[in-house]
């Protein structure tokens, strides 16, 4: 302060006196119109009116951070939303103010508790559920965490990639200095400009408060969202769903798929390609004759299963290769007629299934068996918490034989009222959905006589690929749960062997062999 | 003075605008104890065709057909037919295999009534177990009833454009060539899942369609024919004849009018039966004959028609009426022999009488609706001649 010359100060404020002697003489030129007052109430509403807009953006922004924010992943096991309502309650409860910025290990301690509770929901019956963890997976929980930290902070914080760490260190040292010229101006403005100086502090403190509540929400959505990030890691951590090696589930065959795979390719004939993604899995159910094996050749476009008026053309299972636009590689599992297959058989194969059609014949109302089989399939695969049910479709077949017989004149809509036939195969529709109790838009009716497909191209593919974002889930948690089975003995086989290894080039080993006592 | 106090007393019965309906219910109620009409029962999974049997069976429009996509008969139902007095009864129960539906009660009932079974399969549903499964249930209890399998809905196995072979060639064994070989092949399969059932009575199979007419097939009851043959040959029942199905019966009043004529005929016959009660429950029965006669013919029947009608049939047959039923109640009253004899002449005779009025009365109302002008004699004739036919008729069906 003492270095800066008064005579200086002095021609500054020469230069100044023109400028700040504009602020009284305005206002006595006011006082003199008799509009001070005028002016007065014009400073207060606009004012007010700033403030009212900083509330109103205030409230859209903690909207729009509402909608942002981290959720639970859909592809999780049923078992997992127990431990994110725990997340979620944690994050809700979060006080700020209890979890000041500056202390930095208190983020540390929020991360722990998080942690604590996702753990203790997954292993009630242990004193220290965070012990729980396994060392390859803390390993693998850091990389993930920094890996995330980076993309985010190189795609939202701006020039992040010309900022170095000595930057940001220099900012912090120059700050108290930056506050300190601040007030010596605010003091300085004070003492030249009173009524300005006054007006101006009082506006400023009515922003700050503004800003002070909008960094409040701002700081308690970032303290929640780190909760829920580290609660989303943490669920992935302790259910057990990380597997080891770095790729996606779905990009390695599992041994059923690569079974049923090598049986399609033998019973196509054709020439065995080499397939290393996971395929989605279809799993075609329903009874004898209801057309099973057309609406398998209906998809393919050409014959491939065997179709007959007779029951038991096919095996209890029999996997083809399916290809087509929307979807990278799939099989597809024609079935028996459900009431000759084994109910083990049936819950085997829809236990490995991503997503099952239903086929039911339209002209065939003793449903009965058909609605028993599907109910008993629901609850079974229902009771699986570690996986989610596969989407359920039911395909209508023989829709030509509905009333009036000898009519087929598609394509039908089926919200015509003046056409009998499309007002019967409406009715059947409907009528399906009742008796196998399922969503009336899961229920697709499609014609499967030779010469007469209709509504498989369209309307059921359509109906499938809208299927498939389930589907997907489904294949992944199947994935996961058959490739965790296989890494556990791959791995211990691995160790066991590496260990071997190490023992014999033991140093003290060989010698102790090579010199005996 | 008995033979005209009878004839007054149908006169009266008649002129009445209304049939004691209190009397005429226990007359009926009572006659159907004594001769239980016959009742066939059809088993079939749901939408298998039961009730469009019935209906080409009948030609009655009131069993209701479902839509094919859809349980429509939601309980056990008899159809009796004609309704007011059944000449026979058909049971429908609910389609086996329906959700939420379990038959055991509806079973249970069915054997405890029935006379003749009828199960029906679509053609093209194989899997039949649940059916075969209830047939070879009641045909182990009840080795005598006679079982006729129906195969529907044949157009199901029909490649696109098809139409129904003629002449009906499924009497033919082996089948002919002609058929679709799908079909051929699934009620072959049918018959071989069916295997050898138990009982004693023969079974029959007879593949029929019996579509509506604006699907489309003609004829829309195909193998009909082949149908009544199968039910006329296996059981006692000339079912066939009782509702007046005769290829000789041309017309179509008399074609509906008939049942209704052997409905009361054996209702009558089966108050005759009884001592003392016909008395009073034969007029009755009758009167109400003769009305709903008039009504299937569309006529009004006032008292200036049923004046007319009887004036007609003169007084003639008013004393051969009156004296067959004095004849007859009389011999009951005579013990022991008496009551078997009487009982034998007055159901033959009540019955016979109730037919030819009923038939003389239908020769009438046809004859008014054509606009023409009736004999007295004729009229007479057509009523002698049919107190035969009548005798005969109930001969046969009981």
């Amino acid at each position: 302060m003492n270095r800066i010359d008064p005579w200086w100060l002095v021609s500054l404020l020469l230069w100044l006196v023109p400028f700040v002697a504009l602020l009284p003489l305005g206002f006595v030129w006011l006082h003199q119109h008799d509009a001070a007052l005028y002016w007065f109430a014009t400073i207060i509403l606009c004012g007010l009116l700033g403030f009212g807009v900083q509330f109103w953006l205030r409230r859209r922004e903690r909207a729009a951070l509402d909608l942002e924010h981290t959720g639970p992943d859909p592809a999780w096991p049923p078992s997992a939303d127990g431990a994110w309502t725990q997340v979620e309650e944690l994050a809700e409860t979060l006080d700020p103010a209890d979890w000041p910025l500056d202390e930095e290990m208190r983020l540390g301690v929020l991360a722990l508790r998080t942690l604590e509770r996702v753990a203790g929901h997954f292993h009630p019956e242990v004193e220290t559920p965070l012990l729980e963890l396994r060392v390859p997976h803390a390993l693998l929980i850091i990389e993930r965490a920094s890996r995330d930290l980076r993309r985010s902070i190189t795609e939202h914080v701006p020039l992040s990639h010309r900022l170095t760490i000595g930057t940001l260190a220099r900012a912090y040292r120059w700050r108290g200095f930056a506050e300190r010229v601040l007030s010596l101006y605010r003091a300085g403005h004070l003492v030249l400009n009173p009524v300005g100086a006054l007006l101006n502090e009082a506006l400023g403190q009515l922003r700050q408060r503004g800003f002070a509540a909008a960094r409040e929400d701002l700081y308690r959505w970032l303290l929640q969202e780190y909760v829920r990030q580290v609660g989303r890691y943490a669920i992935e951590l302790y259910s057990g769903r990380l597997p080891l090696n770095d790729a996606e589930p779905v990009e390695r065959l599992t041994r059923d798929s690569r079974r049923d795979l090598e049986r399609a390719v033998e019973i196509e004939r054709a020439p065995r390609e080499h397939l290393e993604q996971e395929p989605m899995r279809f799993l075609v159910l329903g009874r004898s004759n209801a057309g099973k094996s057309s609406l398998i050749n209906a998809l393919f476009g050409h014959p491939r299963a065997a179709v007959d008026i007779l029951p038991d053309t096919t095996r209890a299972l029999t996997p083809y290769r399916l290809e087509h636009d929307g979807l990278d590689q799939a099989l597809i599992l024609d079935s028996l007629g459900a009431e000759r297959l084994s109910y083990q058989t049936l819950h085997d194969a829809a236990n490995v299934a991503d997503a099952i059609l239903w086929v039911s014949a339209a002209h065939r109302p003793d449903r009965q068996s058909e609605r028993r089989t599907l109910q008993a399939l629901r609850t079974a695969l229902a009771a699986r918490i570690d996986r989610r049910p596969p989407p359920v479709l039911v395909v209508v077949t023989h829709i030509d034989q509905l009333r009036p017989l000898r009519e087929w004149r598609p394509p039908y809509d089926l919200t015509d009222t003046t056409c009998l036939k499309a007002m019967s195969i409406q009715a059947a529709v409907a009528a399906l959905a009742t008796d196998l109790d399922v969503p009336i838009a899961h229920v697709i009716p499609v014609c499967l006589a030779e010469g007469r497909f209709y509504n498989v191209e369209d309307t059921l593919w359509a109906a499938l690929l809208e299927q498939m974002d389930r589907a997907q889930r489904a294949r992944l948690l199947r994935c996961q749960v058959a490739q965790r089975r296989q890494e556990n003995w791959t791995l211990l086989r691995r160790q066991l062997a590496n260990a071997g290894r190490f023992l014999l080039a033991w140093p003290g080993r060989s010698s102790r062999h090579s010199a005996p006592p | 003075m008995e033979r005209t106090g009878r004839w007054r007393r149908l006169s009266e019965a008649l002129l009445n605008p209304r049939v004691d309906d209190r009397r005429l219910e226990s007359a009926l109620a009572s006659a159907r104890e004594r001769a239980p009409v016959p009742l066939i029962w059809l088993i079939g999974k749901t939408q298998s065709g039961k009730t469009s049997i019935i209906r080409a069976l009948t030609g009655s429009p009131a069993a209701e057909i479902g839509n094919g996509f859809q349980p429509c008969t939601r309980t056990a139902r008899i159809y009796d037919f004609p309704a007011t007095a059944p000449v026979v009864r058909f049971l429908d129960t609910r389609g086996l295999g329906e959700v939420d539906y379990d038959p055991e009660d509806d079973i249970r009932f069915g054997e405890s009534q029935a006379h003749l079974l009828l199960a029906v399969m679509r053609a093209c549903d194989l899997d039949q177990e649940v059916v075969l499964g209830v047939v070879r249930t009641v045909r182990q209890r009840h080795p005598e009833w006679p079982l006729v399998i129906v195969q529907t809905a044949l157009h199901e196995g029909y490649p696109p454009d098809f139409e129904h072979p003629h002449p009906y060639p499924f009497d033919a064994e082996p089948s002919p060539a002609g058929l679709p070989a799908d079909l051929a092949r699934a009620l072959r399969v049918q018959r071989d899942q069916a295997g050898d059932l138990p009982g004693r009575a023969p079974v029959r199979w007879v593949p029929v369609d019996l579509t509506l007419p604006e699907d489309g097939y003609a004829p829309a009851d195909y193998g009909l024919e082949a149908l009544w043959k199968a039910i006329d040959t296996l059981s006692a029942l000339p079912l066939r004849h009782l509702l007046g199905r005769d290829s000789e019966v041309m017309d179509l009043f008399e074609q509906a009018a008939h049942p209704h004529i052997v409905g009361y005929a054996l209702a009558a016959a089966g108050v005759g039966a009884l001592p003392l009660v016909d008395l009073a429950g034969v007029p009755a029965i009758q009167a109400k004959m003769l009305q709903s006669l008039a009504a299937l013919h569309a006529q009004t029947w006032d008292r200036r028609t049923i004046l007319e009608f009887l004036g007609l049939l003169g007084t003639g047959v008013g004393i051969a009426y009156g004296t067959r039923m004095a004849g007859r109640t009389l011999i009951k009253l005579v013990p022991y022999l008496g009551q078997t004899l009487g009982a034998v002449w007055g159901a033959s005779a009540s019955g016979a009488t109730t037919f030819a009025l009923g038939k003389a009365a239908a020769y009438y109302l046809r004859r008014r609706n054509l606009a023409l002008s009736t004999e007295a004699r004729a009229l007479r004739r057509v009523f002698a001649d049919q107190i035969t036919q009548g005798a005969k008729l109930l001969r046969e069906s009981s």
